[in-house]
């Protein structure tokens, strides 16, 4: 599953130790029973090939003669490739857009569902996730139609945007990655974010009601604050996901040829060093490059946020 | 009164429009496979085309090589059947563990792992077929399921879940009670995690089923194929998404979609089945009782 | 750190391996021309038919086929994989994406072996020579073609009847026409220049220096050429002018207007009549029927040229591994693909080999979805394909920058667009690992 970029949440976040230990239970031996059967996987399928991985990053695939040995090399020849400005324009574009929109789409729909727990709002719950069971080659030609102005269902609203033949451009992309990537991804927030919303105890939210707090408040006063390490949990992995869009974009490519370039995003250029010129050193440089902007993101949220603290009880 | 009137109509009209966004690619997949590939072009988009239509697309799709794509759905199943299974035994403790014991290494698992998890695959290719490779697994099926027991998502989720959810008194006093660690486990904290354990077997199951990757690079057997992969391969070969069909075979834009409803189906049967157990323990009844 | 931790690996996967599978791949020392070693053959979804036909003909051969996917590299990288590992190599591979063996032969994969030397001079010779030119390096051979898609002319014939059109013999008339056809009806066009089939049908019958391989790592490119700029001034004025599209062939607003007779001409591959036209108006509730409205022209001459060179688009080829261990099966496998004739009259586009495609076009003739027998124009394009083009490693980041500036902005200034993606080409290649001379 480390491999996969298919479905959305598959990565998650720091959860350093906290700092109120005192009443953590403290004996270690059950514990490295309990963990040893994931130590080795971890071990075998998740540090051995990142350190492999690392390792790659430092031989050099030559045009002629076997490989060597260079510190910088690939490192040097991924930033200097022509493609990298781009692709980080568009995928910084791409996370202004997506995040934002992602994060109000993914919370508002959570409360807005957990609030009142009818039957529609579990349809909606389950209509909201089904998109995302939706992958490959079919999502290749989900998308492909529903960007084509003549034969898609939202055609007219389409052409009434652009007034082309096309609705795909340079302009559009974006927002047409952003609307893919919600379309996929929000469903399964949305379930992790209303399991944990169902786990605070009712009788919080009930007293809340009886001291006249409104639905409103009760989100935001009480709901939200107790969630927390929920949505910094959210809001990092979203940001890794972000800088490594790497399905939408691919897609798209396969499925509205000539319109979007094949390197449009960081994580394809990354892809295309491995699969169309087998050097895997050089996916492997700019990899790293891209795991060092996720994780020094991901710390500074951390410490702003104070995630440290959360969820002691 | 009345401003609940109009949050509930206001929570309906947004329910109204999220279902308008999600479903209408959804509705136009479903319509898809009853329509010819002309008349997806012609047709209104939201048309239905014929139940002979259909009859023709689901036959093109399934007599293909002689219905190799049952094969291929039932690798898809076993396959995630026994990653699951892995993925869970190893990681509902471990995320337990880590949550609820103090010890020496505890936040080194927790950071190593949360690397791991951020790497982008394309720096993992090689290591992992290496390694498959290494050990004479690779094109069986088990160089697809044993990387996919990694499930570090699963770990976070029950960590989070744990320390958030379940109260520390509960553990005590299972304790005081004489409890074994492994009995408070299975017995105190599975029942009262269940809707997280419920919730990360439902995306692990979907993570396994959607795998394409690691089954591409690792697969060559055209008999030990998944879902995901066959399909991808067929499709490929046939042009039947940005490019001419220059092949014999009878797989155009429809059967793709077919093929999806037939992918998506069993993900969506058992979210149906999961979605009653997605809202349910509360640790602090638990407590009380 | 990193040793141990690999060892680690290794060992928890063995013991795992104890358990769960019982022996590995094993590798036997047996010489190059062993005649019981079994041969592996990688082929499409759409070559799966023709190669259990031949293993069920050949039962003293033992021949296992998987089927790959046919996804641009898709091969290359299960190749890749499986040489690093070093685990045995496919003994011979279909590649849809021809272009795929500029990774085949390059480091480190070297994979595939020199056809020259194991197939009879008679056969090599029967493969125009533009098609065999593109997969050869110093001298030798390293594929057969499998199927060719040379460019031609085809035009709406009673279209142009109707509206007393001639058919444009070179390149200049054909911008004249398409200026003419843009004043009198606007909405109409000759055709479509997106990404491959702008690059191939027109830069590659020009024979512009953009793919042009000297060696396997060494390349031309120049669009300053005038095999390049004369390109840019026909296509230029008639993009500007709408008369060419920018629309990728199979994007489906294209396809509508495929569909309701939009497209008067067009420059394209020898299938685009049989796969694009065809499939997109003959059936039920199109308003345009195309039966026996399209013909074939050879194609139109640029200026300064004496022969009307043809572009090609797609084309698979087949390729023989040079680590096999059994090469007369696998290149009795790979010669049978592509000679047989019984494949030829099932094959579905125009087969490189010369007498299949003789075969091939017989059936042709008589097809009538053509307005007028199209085999002797298809076979003289097949013989003129430009040999400047070869395949590359860069032909993806070509096509993506072409399509990012002739295609985008071409029409407002043509110059610096093919200068831009003639820059961005060179830089493409010598990511690839080319040297680039003008």
């Amino acid at each position: 599953m480390a491999i996969d970029t298919q479905v959305a949440p598959t990565v998650a976040t720091v959860a350093p130790e906290p700092r109120g230990v005192a009443r953590r239970v403290r004996r270690a031996t059950p514990a490295w029973r309990f963990l040893a059967l994931y130590l080795v996987v971890l071990t075998v399928f998740g540090v051995a090939p990142a350190l492999y991985g690392l390792y790659q990053a430092f031989i050099v695939t030559s045009a002629v003669g076997g490989p060597t040995f260079s510190l910088v090399q690939n490192f040097s020849d991924v930033i200097g490739d022509y493609r990298l400005p781009t692709a980080s324009l568009h995928v910084l574009l791409y996370l202004l857009l997506w995040l934002p929109l992602e994060l109000v789409i993914v919370f508002g729909l959570a409360l807005a569902i957990d609030a009142k727990r009818t039957r529609f709002a579990a349809l909606t719950r389950f209509v909201a996730y089904v998109p995302g069971a939706v992958t490959g080659s079919a999502a290749a030609l989900l998308w492909l139609f529903m960007f084509s102005p003549a034969v898609s269902p939202i055609g007219p609203i389409l052409s009434a945007l652009t007034g082309k033949q096309t609705f795909l451009s340079d302009q559009s992309l974006p927002i047409v990655l952003a609307v893919m990537g919600i379309s996929a991804g929000a469903g399964g927030w949305i379930v992790v974010l209303y399991g944990a919303l169902t786990a605070i105890p009712k009788e919080i939210i009930e007293s809340a009601v009886l001291d006249g707090a409104s639905a409103w408040q009760i989100a935001r006063l009480i709901k939200l604050p107790l969630i927390r390490g929920y949505i910094v949990f959210i809001l990092v992995v979203s940001l890794a996901q972000g800088f490594q869009v790497f399905v939408e974009p691919t897609v798209l490519a396969t499925g509205a040829t000539g319109q979007i370039s094949t390197t449009w995003s960081i994580n394809q250029l990354a892809y295309s060093y491995a699969t169309d010129q087998s050097n895997y050193g050089r996916a492997a440089a700019l990899s790293i490059l891209l795991l060092l902007v996720c994780v020094g993101l991901a710390v500074l949220i951390l410490k702003k946020t104070n995630f440290y603290q959360v969820g002691e009880r | 009164m009345r401003a609940g009137m109009t949050s509930s109509a206001g929570r309906n009209i947004l329910f109204i429009a999220t279902i308008a966004f999600f479903a209408t690619p959804i509705v136009w997949l479903l319509l898809a496979p009853t329509k010819s590939t002309n008349q997806l072009s012609y047709l209104n988009p939201l048309a239905f085309g014929s139940l002979s239509q259909l009859g023709t697309t689901a036959n093109n799709l399934l007599s293909y090589q002689n219905g190799i794509i049952w094969a291929w759905f039932f690798n898809s199943v076993w396959y995630t059947l026994v990653s699951v299974s892995i993925a869970l035994v190893a990681s509902i403790p471990a995320g337990y563990a880590l949550a609820k014991f103090r010890f020496r290494g505890n936040t080194v698992i927790l950071f190593v792992t949360l690397l791991t998890m951020i790497v982008p695959a394309a720096a993992l290719i090689l290591p992992l077929y290496l390694e498959m490779s290494a050990v004479g697994m690779v094109n069986t099926p088990w160089s697809v399921i044993l990387p996919g027991t990694f499930y570090p998502f699963g770990v976070y989720m029950i960590y989070l879940f744990a320390k958030n959810a379940i109260p520390d008194s509960i553990i005590e006093a299972a304790r005081l009670d004489g409890a074994s660690e492994f009995g408070i486990l299975m017995r105190i904290f599975v029942p009262l995690a269940r809707p997280a354990i419920i919730m990360i077997a439902f995306f692990a199951i979907v993570g396994s089923w959607n795998s394409f990757f690691l089954p591409f690079i690792m697969l060559t057997s055209a008999n030990l194929q998944t879902l995901q992969t066959g399909l991808q391969a067929l499709v490929s070969a046939t042009g039947a998404l940005g490019g001419g069909n220059l092949s014999n075979i009878a797989i155009h834009a429809p059967e793709v979609a077919f093929a999806t409803l037939l992918s998506i189906l069993p993900i969506l049967l058992v979210f149906l089945f999961a979605q009653k157990y997605l809202a349910a323990g509360q640790a602090a009844g638990a407590e009380k009782g | 750190m990193r040793t141990s931790k690999a060892a680690i690996a290794i060992a928890i996967g063995a013991f795992l391996a104890v358990g769960t599978v019982g022996c590995a791949a094993s590798s036997g020392g047996t010489p190059a021309s062993d005649p019981k070693a079994p041969i592996t053959v990688w082929v499409d979804a759409a070559r799966l038919p023709q190669a259990q036909a031949y293993a069920k003909a050949h039962p003293d051969v033992t021949i296992k086929i998987d089927v790959i996917s046919g996804a641009q590299n898709a091969n290359t990288q299960k190749i890749s994989l499986a040489k690093k590992a070093g685990t045995p190599l496919p003994d011979v591979v279909f590649l849809g994406s021809p272009d795929e063996i500029a990774n085949l032969t390059a480091n480190p994969l070297n994979f595939p072996l020199a056809l020259n030397t194991v197939v009879p001079k008679k056969v090599i010779d029967s493969f125009p020579q533009g098609v065999l030119a593109r997969c050869s390096y110093g001298g030798q051979v390293y594929c057969l073609g499998n199927d060719v898609g040379q460019t031609v002319l085809f035009y709406n014939k009673p279209l142009f009847d109707q509206w007393g059109y001639a058919v444009p013999k070179t390149f200049a008339e054909f911008e004249q026409l398409g200026a003419k056809l843009a004043a009198e009806h606007p909405g109409y066009n000759l055709g479509t220049v997106n990404g491959r089939y702008g690059v191939d049908a027109f830069f590659e019958s020009s024979g512009c220096p953009i793919l042009d391989t000297t060696s396997d790592t060494a390349v031309k490119i120049n669009v300053s050429s005038s095999k390049c700029t004369r390109v840019g001034d026909v296509i230029g004025p008639m993009i500007k002018n709408g008369s060419l599209s920018t629309l990728d062939l199979f994007d489906k607003t294209y396809d509508q207007q495929v569909a309701q007779g939009k497209v008067v001409a067009m420059v394209g591959a020898s299938w685009i009549g049989d796969f694009a036209f065809k499939p997109m108006t003959t059936n039920a509730g199109t308003s345009f029927d195309s039966t026996g409205k399209y013909a074939v022209a050879p194609m139109p001459t640029w200026s300064g040229e004496s022969t009307n060179w043809s572009g090609s688009v797609g084309g698979g080829i087949w390729v023989v591994s040079r680590t096999t261990k059994n090469s007369k099966a696998a290149v009795a496998f790979a010669q049978d693909m592509t000679t047989s004739p019984t494949i030829a009259k099932a094959q579905t586009t125009y087969p490189a080999y010369g007498p299949s495609a003789d075969i091939w076009l017989n059936a042709k003739a008589t097809d009538p979805w053509y307005a007028a027998d199209p085999s002797s124009v298809l076979k003289a394009a097949a013989s003129k394909i430009n040999p400047a083009e070869g395949y590359t490693r860069y032909v993806t980041q070509m096509l993506d920058s072409f399509n990012n500036t002739v295609i985008k902005n071409g029409a407002t200034d043509m110059s610096s667009a093919l200068t831009q993606w003639g820059q961005q080409t060179a830089d493409a290649a010598k990511s690839a690992g080319y040297t680039v001379s003008k």
